[in-house]
């Protein structure tokens, strides 16, 4: 290699590094501000030009802006629910997937295809219909209506991940254990659940951002404040300080943090969960 | 035959010690008002043996939650309700209408003639009413009497006759100050870097329909079917209040507006001088005011032509579905009713700030007005300054009696908006309004 | 093992198949009935035909504006949001230290909660003590208004769902990372610089993932309902009016659930017509490489 062309691929590289700086600068941006604000005095969030350092150091926003409601209680409720709702998704969002990338059956494209529907539903026009069908089966004031529909496929777009992930691993894996005279069940349990670790676990941290951010489904189906979520505490918080910001900033730090550290400890499966969803349609 | 009588008064004991009857109360409101609300369900079970309250307080995403249970056909007994669901609810009948059991009551607290009149909701021709508001609310004008008493400008008179729109600019001029310490009247005055506000306000009805109404004007004719917002009165009134912030320069526009702390952190630190609010907002600036964070006055809203007091609030409301099989049931929660609603039960969110009094005594007795007026509280001109603005000059909301009031006050939402962002004139805006609000005059519940 | 496949098959899948009757198809229908009557949940659903859909073509200026600005907002938001994640996944698809780090930072801000996100980015557009007037000032650019203005509002949130892009940059790394280096190569021999590469190899190779994130993201922004509701109401002058929040007023503030389930139902042969339309024309410009899936 000459030297010329060594030294532009080493300023081409500084090129590279220098825009990724300043990208990630610009996206970190909004949580440094939002960390910084949530120490401050609310006298020193109004100074223009803004200050970056917070003087005094005001760490007691965060336990006045979270002793309004009783967090141990909505936390065990918030826990609860996850609980139930992780173990139904991934159970039957990987049988589902199976079965729709795995196992060949009549009709079953057609179905899949009528089953993605789904996704372009909105939430709002479902609420009602769906709140009478609980009504009907009884289900009001329990964490049911907020559990039960996870033991149902799991979501169409969790069937959906897992399905193309499925069509990534070699058909002949499943083929040889056929051979071996197993079941499907026993593929399934066998040979794909085991290659499928990082899909399955980029599920369950989707899963648990759609409960964490659950808002309207624990108020709309529980009656006792005892049996309420975390979000809906935390909803009642950002309700009660209106123009307070760095409360609301205290507050908004600590709903984001769960998904930011939980995504830190199943970072590497879960971008090789996403990666792998391979992407042959 | 004493045994007899012996007898029947334990049968009656036990069964109701066994027959208890359990209602649900909903309701909103900050972690505050909750702890008020929640201590007068408890004086009411201890006065009720025979009667258990769950209560559910709901503290966002109210008008899904109560739409759902009542969808359910399993509504609370009684509960807080918005206005406009109220009505579109009473006229279907899920609603309850109350003034049979009131004719047939002898308590005081509830007769149509001891509450304030203007609180009363009537529908089906006037003939019906839901009740009245949880309380009884007012628009007036909060303001810093330090701010005053530093820039020397004498405060805001508590009696709304002396109180005109002129005086009002003069002193909203003299109490704005750039960052160089400029009058917005004064050359060289910056008005994108402005120390303290005059004035500030929102843009909801209201804060701008008290000087539509003071300058002669309104929304619609008294029928509710044709709209009379695009006349010279009401348009006059909404260009004055778009000036204020455009021409002037005493107010933040809706984009500084929300860059302000709430209005009363704004008061307090002061950033503002006056404040166009809610007596409600007593509650926050009561506390500040209590601590001796801030040195706390109230005037009423400046007059055009008249002086104007605008009532407003949301019902309790009792459902029909709830209470409509078992008679118990229905007297229990006719009981939670009155009981909810009578000043004398919520007293501690009346005395610190949030609430006004329904029942007019309050009003009028001196005894009475000692009990919910605190003087660590309410400033001393509150009496002239709010409770006589309301009993003189006071006008309920358009949210008592106008059809279609929710999205009518949408669209008033935004075209206002757009007068204060300085886009269009008031009379473009009106004109628009007018033309948007007009399919939607349908006249009014109570005619 | 046809037949087997066939029962196992239909096993499986069966908890997929009844949840999706039982709480889309089922409730679905209901909306579609409901939308042809006069319904405020209160008493019993009054049969109007179609005097829903009436009002909404004919005399409801909101539900027009609120359609034009939610394609405004789906068409802008899916473009920049596409560009801007193509953009960083090329940046990072790169053999440069620290890449963890990086994709992190891009990654994060999709994680954060829809009430926290309003929360950060109301503040952030605040005209007054917002940072990004802020930034604005510091390049010598005039102050913006942000949220707060009717032209620059959907931009605003446009720029706001850009900064959440990073799933789809994800999604567009691993497309990148899948590309077989042998056509790079091939190219490279026939003599091509990296605009040849890029335009014959990994953009005809990265079609299915375009086309995956095209769908995705249309479905979801034609469902964007957070930021009206959490941050501008609709405002200003129905400027940020998107369609899924005009039903929720519909349905839960003015009490029609019947007008509200007519709206949705043209929603959702909105989202129908798009989606398909796409897929129609996917055989034009999606390439497949080899067979699909099985």
């Amino acid at each position: 290699m000459n030297p010329i062309k060594k030294n532009s691929k080493v300023i081409s590289k500084i090129i590279i590094y220098l825009i990724l700086l300043v990208a990630s600068v610009s996206f970190l941006l909004p949580f440094i501000w939002l960390v910084r604000s949530s120490f401050m005095d609310i006298g020193q969030i109004f100074i223009l030009p803004p200050e970056w350092i917070p003087r005094p150091f005001r760490w007691q926003n965060y336990p006045e802006a979270l002793t309004a409601v009783p967090f141990g209680r909505y936390a065990l409720n918030t826990i609860t629910i996850l609980i139930f709702v992780e173990a139904g998704v991934i159970i039957t969002s990987t049988m589902s997937a199976f079965a729709f990338s795995r196992l060949r059956w009549k009709g079953r494209d057609k179905i899949f295809s009528v089953l993605l529907t789904s996704l372009m539903v909105p939430y709002v026009v479902t609420l009602i219909p769906t709140f009478l069908l609980w009504k009907a089966l009884g289900g009001i004031n329990t964490f049911l209506p907020l559990t039960v529909p996870a033991w149902f496929g799991g979501g169409m777009f969790n069937v959906f991940l897992l399905r193309q992930f499925f069509l990534t691993i070699p058909y002949e894996l499943d083929e040889a254990a056929y051979l071996d005279g197993a079941t499907p069940l026993q593929v399934l349990w066998k040979v794909i659940i085991p290659l499928s670790k990082p899909a399955i676990l980029t599920v369950a941290i989707f899963t648990f951002m759609s409960v964490w951010n659950d808002l309207l489904g624990p108020i709309v189906y529980l009656n006792d404040p005892d049996k309420y979520t975390l979000a809906v505490g935390l909803a009642t918080f950002v309700g009660m300080y209106t123009g307070q910001w760095n409360y609301l900033m205290a507050a908004s730090t600590v709903m984001i943090l769960p998904p930011i550290i939980l995504f830190f400890i199943g970072q590497k499966f879960f971008v090789q969960g996403i990666t792998l969803t391979g992407l042959k349609g | 035959m004493k045994k007899l009588v012996f007898l029947l008064v334990l049968l009656l004991t036990v069964s109701m010690a066994f027959s208890t009857i359990t209602l649900t109360y909903m309701y909103w409101g900050s972690p505050l008002e909750r702890k008020a609300q929640e201590d007068m369900l408890k004086a009411f079970e201890k006065a009720y043996p025979g009667i258990k309250v769950k209560a559910i307080h709901v503290p966002s995403n109210y008008d899904e939650k109560i739409s759902a249970m009542l969808a359910g056909g399993k509504p609370p007994h009684v509960a807080q309700l918005g206005e406009g669901l109220a009505f579109e609810w009473a006229e279907k009948g899920e609603v309850m209408d109350i003034l049979p059991l009131i004719k047939q009551d002898s308590d005081p607290s509830v007769q149509i003639e001891n509450r304030l009149p203007m609180t009363w909701y009537w529908y089906g021709g006037g003939k019906k009413t839901f009740g009245t508001n949880l309380a009884a609310e007012v628009m007036v004008l909060w303001y810093n009497k330090e701010l005053f008493d530093e820039a020397g400008v004498p405060y805001p008179p508590a009696n709304p006759e002396e109180w005109t729109w002129d005086k009002f600019i003069d002193t909203a001029i003299k109490l704005t100050v750039d960052k160089n310490g400029k009058h917005p009247n004064e050359p060289g005055f910056d008005p994108k870097n402005i120390k303290t506000y005059g004035v500030v306000f929102g843009r909801w009805w209201g804060h701008f329909l008290p000087f539509i109404w003071s300058n002669g004007g309104d929304i619609c004719d008294e029928e509710g079917k044709v709209p009379l917002i695009n006349q010279p009165e009401a348009v006059e009134a909404l260009q004055a209040f778009g000036d204020l912030v455009n021409k002037y320069h005493v107010a933040p526009t809706p984009a500084q507006l929300e860059a302000f702390p709430s209005f009363h952190i704004a008061l307090q630190t002061k950033r503002v001088a006056m404040a166009i609010n809610g007596q409600w907002a007593l509650l926050d600036l009561g506390d500040l005011a209590k601590k001796g964070r801030l040195k706390l006055g109230v005037a009423p809203l400046p007059r055009f032509e008249k002086p104007v007091c605008l009532e407003l609030g949301a019902p309790n409301v009792i459902f029909t579905k709830a209470v409509k099989d078992d008679p118990e049931v229905l007297k229990a929660a006719w009981e939670l009713y009155k009981w909810s609603t009578d000043s004398e039960k919520v007293l501690p969110l009346i005395r610190g700030g949030l609430w006004m009094p329904l029942q007019i005594w309050w009003y009028k007795d001196p005894k009475y007005l000692e009990k919910w007026l605190d003087p660590k509280v309410h400033p001393p001109e509150y009496k002239e300054a709010v409770i006589d603005y309301l009993l003189n000059y006071g006008r309920r909301a358009p949210s008592y009696y106008l059809r279609n009031w929710n999205k009518i006050a949408d669209i008033m939402y935004q075209e206002v908006g757009n007068i204060l962002y300085g886009k269009v004139t008031a009379q473009e805006a009106c004109d628009s309004m007018a033309k948007k609000i007009a399919p939607l005059l349908q006249g009014r519940y109570d005619k | 093992m046809r037949k087997l496949e066939l029962k196992w098959g239909i096993i499986l899948a069966l908890p997929a198949i009844l949840g999706f009757l039982i709480w889309n198809l089922g409730p679905m229908i209901a909306s579609f009935v409901i939308g042809f009557t006069d319904w405020s949940v209160a008493g019993s659903p009054e049969f109007i035909g179609l005097a829903n859909y009436k009002e909404i073509f004919f005399d409801d200026f909101i539900a027009k504006k609120s359609i034009i600005v939610t394609l405004y907002f789906a068409g802008g938001s899916v473009i920049v949001s596409m560009v801007t994640a193509f953009l960083a996944a090329l940046l990072l698809n790169r053999k440069i230290r620290a890449l963890p780090l990086f994709r992190t930072i891009f990654f994060l801000p999709s994680i954060v909660p829809a009430i926290a996100n309003a929360v950060v980015w109301l503040w952030l557009f605040n005209p007054d003590f917002g940072l990004l007037n802020y930034i604005l000032e510091i390049f010598g650019l005039s102050r913006l208004q942000w949220i707060y203005d009717e032209h620059q509002v959907i931009p605003s949130l446009i720029m706001m769902s850009a900064w959440g892009m990073g799933y789809t940059m994800m999604i567009f790394l691993a497309g990148l990372q899948g590309i077989p280096q042998q056509l790079y190569e091939a190219v490279a021999i026939d003599g091509g610089n990296w605009w040849h590469k890029f335009r014959h190899v990994t953009i005809p190779m990265m079609t299915p993932t375009i086309f995956f994130n095209l769908v995705m993201g249309l479905i979801s922004s034609f469902q964007a309902f957070a930021q009206p509701y959490l941050m501008t109401n609709g405002g200003p002058n129905y400027a940020s009016m998107l369609y899924c929040y005009y039903i929720y007023q519909n349905a839960f503030q003015y009490g029609r659930m019947g007008y509200a389930s007519a709206l949705s139902t043209i929603l959702f042969i909105m989202i129908l017509v798009l989606t398909l339309l796409i897929f129609k024309t996917s055989s034009y410009w999606v390439y497949y490489e080899g067979g699909r899936g099985r």
